[in-house]
């Protein structure tokens, strides 16, 4: 009887064993899962992806500026010609105006 | 119960609590990492529409500045060809009335002269002019008084012993100094430019 008692204790002693074993792997898959959220969410606030589309946007940005200026530099030059070609015409009549007679 | 099955008892026992550990541990993992994952969503999506935001005034200042440097630019352009234009007049005026016995300048200053008698409404009226249009005003005061009267005005008109610094034309002043009409080439330029800019600079870019 005694022999029995010692080896159901045995059996008792092994159980918890394995249920400790158990709890020890489970607190190691709660630990790998708390380090893989942890990489998730810093890789969430790394991502270079951010970086990537900042420096496209810029580029995008900077293209547009260049077209604008162009557009004015060119409306510029057309000008200039024009004034050129226009700037006697302008000055007689001034001075039509100023002189109040035909020069 | 005999002792062996006591025993399958006691190990199937733990087995299923073991597993069961498991099994919670896994869900448990299984939930942290879906809500890392949302969060990981969540931080993305916030940051992409910040930096779509950011960017898009980025883009709406850069592009109103780009517009704003070309506007000026323009601008400068017309100031500058509007400039050339004053300074060319100014220039030839000049030109025109450095020979003071030119007829057609005298004529002009004649003009200009009965010009500005006629704006100032007062019987007594000084005039001042440079030096050389001084001396061409003082020689034919007579002839300018006839040709004032021929018009229907009788103003007794006196020429003013100081000259002054001026290109071309005159000042009519009344006696009493209350009114004055600037009418030297100077002013009239300016006048000039002032009245019809809008005019010249159409003129000046047409075609």
């Amino acid at each position: 009887m005694a022999l029995e008692l010692k080896e159901l204790i045995e059996e008792e002693k092994k159980a918890e064993k394995a249920l400790e074993e158990a709890k020890k792997k489970a607190d190691g898959i709660i630990e790998n899962a708390k380090k893989r959220a942890m990489e998730i969410i810093e890789k969430a606030q790394k991502e270079q992806f951010f970086q990537d589309l900042v420096e496209k946007r810029v580029q995008e940005i900077e293209e547009k500026r260049k077209t604008i200026l162009k557009q004015f530099d060119d409306e510029c030059e057309k000008l200039s010609k024009k004034a050129e070609k226009n700037l006697n015409k302008v000055v007689e009549l001034a001075l039509e105006k100023v002189l109040g007679v035909r020069t | 119960m005999s002792k062996e099955n006591l025993k399958i008892y006691i190990q199937s026992k733990a087995d299923e609590e073991a597993k069961k550990i498991i099994e919670e541990a896994e869900s448990k993992a299984k939930k942290i990492i879906e809500e890392a994952e949302s969060k990981a969503k969540k931080i993305r999506d916030e940051r992409l529409k910040k930096v779509n935001r950011d960017m898009d005034e980025k883009e709406r200042v850069g592009i109103s500045f780009a517009r704003m440097d070309g506007r000026k630019k323009v601008m400068s352009i017309k100031e500058d060809y509007l400039k050339r234009a004053f300074d060319e007049v100014e220039k030839r005026l000049k030109s025109f009335s450095s020979n003071k016995t030119n007829e057609k300048y005298q004529e002009i200053l004649m003009n200009l002269l009965k010009e500005a008698i006629s704006n100032i409404d007062s019987k007594e009226i000084k005039i001042s002019a440079n030096k050389g249009d001084l001396d061409f005003l003082r020689k034919n005061l007579q002839a300018i008084k006839n040709a004032i009267k021929a018009e229907g005005r009788e103003v007794d008109i006196e020429i003013d012993n100081k000259a002054i610094d001026s290109i071309g034309g005159v000042i009519a002043y009344s006696k009493d100094g209350k009114q004055i009409y600037n009418n030297t080439f100077e002013a009239r330029l300016n006048r000039t430019f002032e009245e019809l800019k809008g005019k010249l600079l159409t003129i000046l870019f047409e075609g």
